[in-house]
């Protein structure tokens, strides 16, 4: 458990730390996209394009880690009145409810994928492949799964959320 | 069964799981595929929803200016700058009376001029302006409401992610929706500061005043709050001034504030690190919920309660501005106890086609929800701001902070209804500038 | 059944107005007695996003749906050809040469829908802060643009080509960011790009082609009423678009010509020539793509349509 613990969260915090990273890359292009217009009248060719693929990937590597985190926003208002027994088990039905979705998710951006994928479309300027950018997504996604099962796994033997520790 | 009454019964199983401690996004996402699916009879194609507004979302670029506008908040916290408002803010205010809880709600100002989010915003301001007032003999109630009260300035200063987002939920023009965010901004920081004002005259022990700096010091605390002020005008300038595009703000401001902590040498391995994944985190957060009230707002479109609800309010013939204090009071009780962007996702179906049909304009609307919505932050039982204040502060009693806030609560209402009686103060500059609506 | 019709553009938008709500309605009273109607869900309420409309029919989620072909590059290459500029040169030319192409089984795509309309925007326009008066103008200024062919279309006229969503251009040109958008006079009316940029070249740069699709297996299962009110939906859907949207054109270009302060140009012959030679590597490239000899049908198709 501990060890699988360990590699789900390495994993995830250096996913989602990878896509912050693409995030600030993409920040970085689009000054340099500003500056190249001001100065020539030109943007640069196909930085739009890049940005709105990165940004795909990005957003869904974000996913793994916030799973692992358990930080999803909930109301936690009847906490206090109901005993913990019952909490415990309004806990796991909700991360039981939180894996169905991705789970849901991960099969239909999948599925999504080869659609794109299938018919070969192609982004505006650069005429790049779309599909596999999906595909990646799609694998992220799956990704979420087994943060997830850890997370339930989790929650039914009473684990609290890995700490911060950087 | 008539369709509207799945729809019902579809908000009825949301709120219960949402009571039940599933996760916003998770119980709209689900609810809303199962009202969905009675109303259409096919759960095999309700359940595709999942996938094609998780599509729709993470390939959009008008919500990707969140985790950008997060991103610059991030590297803003990290490299110092919400301390540099603050101490600037201070050199200016510090000697009156009370003065350090001003300094605080003009840092919070600042700050909140180069940070999106209101939870971030108050949380620095923790870090930075309270050991300063305790160590000075403020009260701790003046002390950590004035912190709680101002975090909330976070989100109704531009940039705000829940602007943005009330922007793309609604699909009105997200930089209208700031400058509309502006007058109001200010007369925020005005209220606050009077309020602050009004209590220490009534008990001077609250908030002693403090040494009048002198000139240098003021020059010092320019110098070196120089680089939020650059932050701050240019994010501000480019939205305003027309040099990039508010998604282009976003990112020109996300850089710039990584460049600044960068050469101040604040970034250091561990706070780079932090940096990206508390950006990363508050990103899957935000999109879960985006997801989930999308497939929400879906089912309860399609199951045409919005209609049936606004006919049945019409046929009362309750005059608008009755409509418009009834949806407020809803919000100051929904904000008590969910938190902002939930109690605004879950009710922007319902409400929004009311408020269009009463010929309201949706840009004042936008802001008027954004100021109640915002006052939940600080209300008990669950007040975002209050709680990250109380996390950071454990030898602090939670309804010591409440108690703290809650004349800025009565300040905060006072804005509502002078925002309500005069649209004029959120239109005003919006008209002006001609933006489009 | 409720048939429910997915429209992602706004539900205040003219077309809703003039076109869609109107077809429903007839399509309802055709079949009243039957237990088939459509519901129209106007400005993304199924669905916002204009590239994902087809899956949300082939999906189940609507049962019609109205879809952009150009807005996924490379999926529906036959219908490039209407971007072209230079041939149909208003709603009325484009909409009767789409529709009957596609009746008669010339254009690859959408098999797996049932086609209920097909029909096309007005002429693409050059809509500009700084006056163009002749081609040479257009060089190196920037230019709103949605999809691959707008893209080539205004790489090959010399001009920047900037892709940005249509809530954006206004408000873009404004800050002369860009110096204005390539749309037809109707869009750029609704949009506002008209208030900003009062400068309008009008040189026919190809055309829009909009789809309305339903789910196959649902027509199937259809009554023979509703069938019939469908198959008489295509002129229905045809005819309204041609006459709201003349009109609002016609209108639009009527003012811009006469307005102080606002100009329309209509290119000369040497200029359109011009034109014509800068884009011919572009019609080359969708030519390759598109099936055999279909851009000659399609000219074909123009001078039959302009000799009635
Ligand atoms: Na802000
Ligand atoms: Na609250």
């Amino acid at each position: 458990m501990h060890h699988i613990e360990a590699i789900l969260i390495r994993g995830s915090r250096l996913t989602a730390f990878l896509g912050a990273l693409f995030l600030l890359l993409v920040a970085g292009l689009s000054v340099a996209d500003i500056l190249v217009r001001q100065i020539t009248g030109r943007p640069i060719h196909g930085a739009h394009d890049t940005a709105a693929l990165l940004t795909i990937v990005i957003v869904a590597a974000c996913f793994p880690a916030g799973l692992m985190e358990r930080r999803q926003i909930k109301v936690t208002l009847i906490e206090a009145f109901v005993g913990p027994l019952a909490n415990r088990i309004m806990r796991i039905i909700g991360e039981l409810a939180t894996g169905f979705m991705f789970l849901c998710i991960a099969w239909f951006l999948t599925q999504h994928a080869i659609k794109v994928s299938g018919r070969a479309e192609v982004s505006m300027i650069l005429h790049w492949p779309v599909g596999p950018w999906w595909w990646a997504a799609a694998v992220l996604f799956w990704a979420c799964i087994p943060a997830q099962l850890y997370v339930i796994i989790a929650e039914i033997m009473g684990r609290a959320p890995a700490a911060e520790e950087v | 069964m008539e369709p509207y009454l799945v729809g019902v019964i579809g908000i009825v199983v949301m709120l219960v799981m949402i009571f039940a401690q599933v996760p916003i996004g998770v119980a709209m996402g689900i609810a809303g595929v199962v009202t969905f699916s009675v109303i259409r009879g096919s759960f095999e194609a309700s359940l595709t929803l999942f996938g094609t507004e998780t599509v729709g979302k993470i390939g959009s670029p008008e919500l990707a200016i969140i985790p950008l506008f997060l991103l610059m908040g991030s590297f803003a916290t990290v490299g110092g700058l919400s301390g540099d408002l603050y101490r600037l803010a201070q050199s200016f205010i510090g000697h009156v009376r009370g003065g350090l809880a001003m300094a605080t709600i003009g840092g919070c100002a600042g700050f909140g001029a180069v940070c999106g989010s209101s939870i971030a915003t108050a949380s620095t301001m923790t870090r930075v302006s309270l050991p300063e007032m305790m160590s000075r003999n403020y009260s701790e109630k003046l002390a950590t409401g004035s912190v709680a009260a101002g975090g909330t300035l976070g989100m109704l200063i531009p940039p705000s992610i829940i602007l943005v987002l009330y922007g793309v939920l609604t699909e009105q023009f997200v930089k209208t929706l700031f400058v509309a965010a502006l007058l109001p901004a200010v007369l925020a920081v005005a209220l606050h500061l009077v309020t602050i004002a009004v209590l220490v005259r009534r008990n001077t022990e609250m908030g002693p005043s403090g040494p009048r700096e002198n000139w240098s010091a003021t020059g010092a605390a320019l110098k070196q709050g120089w680089a939020a002020i650059l932050l701050m005008f240019v994010v501000t300038g480019g939205i305003y001034g027309g040099i990039f595009s508010v998604n282009e703000s976003a990112a020109v401001g996300a850089f710039l504030a990584f460049l600044i902590a960068l050469l101040r040498g604040r970034l250091t391995r561990a706070n780079f690190w932090l940096a990206l994944r508390e950006t990363a985190s508050t990103t899957s957060m935000i999109y879960l919920m985006v997801i989930g009230a999308s497939i929400f707002t879906y089912a309860v479109t399609v199951s045409g309660l919005p209609q049936v609800m606004v006919d049945g309010i019409r046929a009362t013939d309750l005059p608008g501005t009755w409509v418009v204090l009834l949806l407020m009071l809803m919000y100051l009780i929904l904000g008590a106890i969910f938190d902002t962007i939930s109690s605004m996702v879950i009710t922007m179906p319902f409400v929004f086609p009311l408020i269009l049909d009463y010929g309201y304009d949706p840009i004042w609307w936008g802001v008027l929800t954004i100021m109640v919505i915002e006052i939940g932050m600080i209300t008990p039982p669950i007040g975002m701001n209050v709680f990250v204040i109380k996390a950071m502060l454990p030898d602090t009693r939670i309804g010591t902070i409440y108690s703290g806030v809650a004349p800025f609560i009565v300040a905060d209402i006072i804005r509502l209804g002078i925002i309500i009686a005069f649209p004029a103060i959120a239109l005003f500059l919006v008209d002006y500038f001609g933006l489009p609506r | 059944k409720e048939l429910a019709f997915a429209v992602f553009i706004p539900a205040a938008s003219p077309t809703i107005r003039e076109v869609y709500q109107p077809w429903v309605d007839w399509f309802n009273e055709q079949t009243e007695g039957t237990d088939t109607s459509i519901k129209l869900f106007a400005g993304g309420t199924l669905g916002r996003n204009p590239l994902t409309q087809a899956d949300l029919v082939a999906n189940g989620v609507a049962d019609l749906t109205l879809t952009v072909p150009s807005y996924t590059p490379g999926v529906y290459p036959d219908y490039d050809i209407f971007e072209l500029p230079g041939y149909a040169s208003n709603t009325a030319e484009g909409s009767t040469a789409v529709k009957e192409m596609y009746e008669e089984g010339l254009l690859r795509g959408y098999e797996d829908y049932y086609m209920v309309a097909v029909y096309s925007s007005d002429a693409y326009m050059l809509h500009s802060k700084p006056p163009i008066e002749s081609f040479e103008d257009i060089k190196d200024k920037k230019f709103r643009v949605a999809g691959q062919i707008q893209t080539a279309v205004i790489d090959a006229l010399g001009g920047v080509a900037q892709n940005m969503s249509a809530l954006e251009m206004a408000e873009n040109i404004d800050r002369g960011l860009i110096d204005g958008a390539m749309t037809d006079a109707s869009v750029a009316k609704t949009f506002r790009v008209a208030d900003v940029a009062t400068n309008h070249y009008d040189a026919n740069l190809g055309i829009l082609i909009f789809a309305i699709i339903m789910n196959k297996e649902v027509y199937e299962e259809l009554p023979q009423e509703a069938k019939d009110a469908l198959a008489k939906s295509r002129q229905f859907i045809i005819d309204r678009q041609i006459a709201s949207y003349s009109a609002a054109v016609a209108a639009n270009k009527e003012a811009w010509a006469s307005e102080d302060g606002s100009t329309l140009v209509v290119p000369s012959e040497a200029d359109q020539a011009k034109i014509a030679e800068a884009v011919k590597p572009v019609v080359e490239m969708v030519g390759a793509e598109a099936s055999d000899g279909l851009i000659d049908a399609y000219s074909a198709k123009l001078e039959d349509i302009r000799s009635r």
